[in-house]
């Protein structure tokens, strides 16, 4: 379901008739595909009424629409605007902000606590933006918390400042509301696109497949050819493997595309640890060999494994796991 | 370029502010007791850079020269930064610009002369020793470097003062005030260079390489000291190739020789960058090689892969005739 919001009843009037909008209860309509919620005037009640619809109903989408002031004489009257990224002054500026989802050519707004009606406190708030409303943080704010996807759709309804007749508005609603739906019924409704699913070619445990997104994910924002590149892989893959073991040995090698060293860094520490693994001792190395450091683990249970271990001492040079450390790996 | 212009109230009668204002003249202007009474005191997206990019005009107050992180520079000497500026108007992907800052609005800073106190305040701090100052850090440099008419105000300093160092990092090709400054032996330009590819892709609004070239080529001829950065460092499969070819065409017309320095640095971010550019550009190329978080909560390559780059190209540098005494590598342990 989608949810449609709306500060004033007078907003929203045209389309509770024209989509045959159902009382639900105080201030809230629905039919099989929206929700329409009135939230009256001001954050305050913005957070008092759509907090508790957007926990009841399934909303995948969001919308406001109403009327906003101009806070630059450059804002043409009766225009609509979009909203890109929504601030909010209660006095002070708040810090947080929201950027909805949005098309080109789209305008900030900033939301103010109270009506603005003297010219300073219009120059004050167009400091951070060029259109004012009372109730789109607010939305903008729950949406945010619950993940849902919010447009806003501001049709532009007077110079904010000393001029404003809030009078004079009240009676336009009617007119207000034929422009909004009007403007609502040329919208193209975006479609939901969901995210396509990226499948491996071969079954792979839990753990695999989140490997196999994420490489998969990085390797086709280069400019390689990723089907090419994994077909060429595929057909190396010797057929004699177990499903894991084929599974992994695809992992790996994407994962060359993305650390060309990452085998090779193994490979070389494995080498430099035979002495130690042959005398049933472990080097247990940072997970991404990052830090230049290892801890040599060994169970004592004999006097040899100390005269074992005293030996190794001998074989084992520091400078030379420094070196792999440097970038001393073939590639 | 810039929507509105905000200018404190106490530089109303400064010259420079008539200055600059002449160039923009379809910019609304605004007056304000603090630039920081409106800029930074929202979360202003890092991307709303490219429709409503505002300028603010102040004076900088607190602490203008400040230290340097380790392995900023040259090893064995001194490095500071100075505050000129905020923010930039290029548009490069890894910028850690993008997580530093609430908003993306740039603030010039018009009181260099205090700047220049300052820094001859820490010059004394530290007598016998060489101390850079580099410019650049949170912003570019040359960019605006024609309306902010800094470059004379820093260069009396500069030439009283042969122990001071100044690095001016750029990635503009802006020369104009530059050629028209006396080449001191301890002012350095400093270009950062990236392949074509990169250039075009990731470093966005900023001058294609070709004309990076010749501003390093004219900065030279006009006996300009230079460095060059080749930072951030962005793994491809052809990533060597196109290095390779980078270095090639800087000798077409650089005598190489003539270079003071060439750094060498992969990219990296810290986890608020990361994150913020990862927002940003979703898409972007400089994604594809596998990052890590290593410990000092800076996201980048893993140890050995950029060591290995790092090796590599350097090798590729000396390769075309660069000393090697002359390449370090960036925020390298």
């Amino acid at each position: 379901m989608n949810l449609l919001i709306f500060a004033h009843r007078g907003e929203a009037q045209e389309f509770i008739k024209n989509l045959a909008l159902k009382s639900a209860g105080k201030d809230l309509y629905l039919n099989e595909d929206f929700v329409l919620l009135i939230t009256g005037e001001g954050i305050y009640e913005v957070f008092t009424k759509l907090g508790p619809v957007l926990g009841e109903y399934p909303i995948k989408k969001a919308f406001n629409l109403g009327i906003a002031g101009a806070l630059e004489d450059t804002i043409g009257l009766d225009d609509f605007h979009e909203i890109k990224t929504v601030y909010c002054h209660t006095g002070r500026p708040l810090f947080q902000s929201f950027t909805l989802d949005h098309q080109k050519d789209a305008l900030d707004l900033i939301t103010s606590d109270e009506r603005v009606l003297s010219n300073t406190h219009a120059m004050k708030l167009s400091n951070f933006a060029p259109l004012v409303d009372r109730e789109l943080w607010a939305i903008a704010k729950l949406c945010n918390e619950k993940s849902i996807p919010l447009r806003s759709f501001k049709l532009i309804s007077d110079m904010a400042g000393g001029a404003t007749d809030c009078f004079d508005l009240k009676q336009k609603a009617m007119e207000f509301s034929t422009k909004l739906l009007e403007f609502w019924l040329t919208l193209e409704q975006p479609k939901h696109s969901e995210d396509s699913e990226v499948l491996p070619p071969m079954p792979m445990s839990f753990t695999q497949k989140a490997r196999y997104k994420a490489l998969t994910k990085s390797i086709k924002l280069s400019d390689l050819d990723f089907k090419a590149l994994e077909e060429n892989i595929l057909n190396d893959i010797g057929p004699s493997l177990t499903a894991k073991q084929k599974a992994n040995a695809l992992l790996d090698s994407l994962e060359l595309v993305t650390n060309p060293v990452k085998l090779a860094t193994k490979t070389k520490f494995d080498k430099l640890s035979t002495p130690a693994s042959e005398i049933g001792a472990k080097l247990i190395f940072d997970k991404s060999f990052e830090k230049k450091k290892f801890t040599l683990q060994m169970e004592i249970n004999d006097q040899k494994n100390i005269e074992n271990l005293s030996k190794l001492a001998d074989k084992l040079k520091f400078s030379d796991f420094e070196k792999v450390w440097n970038g001393d790996v073939d590639v | 370029m810039f929507e509105t212009i905000f200018i404190e109230n106490e530089l109303k009668q400064n010259p420079r502010v008539d200055s600059i204002l002449s160039r923009f003249k379809n910019s609304r202007i605004k007056y304000l007791e603090r630039y920081d009474s409106v800029w930074g005191r929202v979360k202003k997206p890092y991307l709303s850079k490219r429709t409503n990019l505002n300028l603010f005009l102040a004076n900088k107050k607190g602490q203008l020269v400040k230290e340097a992180p380790n392995a900023y520079g040259v090893e064995g000497e001194k490095h500071f930064y100075f505050i000129h500026a905020f923010n930039c108007i290029y548009e490069c992907q890894y910028c850690y610009l993008q997580g530093y800052f609430n908003s993306p609005d740039v603030v010039l800073f018009l009181n260099h002369d205090e700047i220049a106190n300052q820094m001859q305040t820490v010059l004394d701090q530290h007598p016998e020793e060489t101390v850079w100052f580099h410019a650049g850090e949170f912003s570019d440099s040359l960019a605006l470097s024609h309306i902010t008419g800094e470059l004379e105000a820093y260069w009396d300093f500069f030439e009283k003062n042969p122990r001071a160092k100044l690095e001016l990092r750029t990635k503009s090709v802006n020369l104009k005030r530059l050629v028209h400054l006396k080449p001191l032996d301890n002012v350095y330009a400093s270009f950062s260079l990236s392949p074509e590819s990169a250039t075009k892709d990731i470093d966005l609004k900023t001058p294609p390489l070709k004309a990076r070239i010749a501003a390093i080529r004219k900065a030279q001829k006009n006996g300009h000291k230079i460095g060059i950065h080749f930072d951030p460092v962005i793994y491809k499969e052809s990533v060597f190739e196109e290095y390779n070819n980078l270095f090639s065409s800087l000798n077409d017309g650089i005598n190489l020789n003539e270079v003071s320095y060439f750094s060498l640095g992969v990219v990296r971010f810290t986890s608020q960058v990361y994150n913020e550019a990862k927002r940003n550009y979703p898409s972007s190329p400089m994604f594809a090689a596998q990052f890590i978080k290593s410990s000092e909560d800076i996201v980048r390559y893993p140890r050995t892969m950029r060591a290995w780059i790092l090796n590599k190209l350097k090798d590729q540098l000396i390769g075309h005739g660069v000393k090697e005494g002359k390449v370090y590598l960036c925020m390298e342990d």
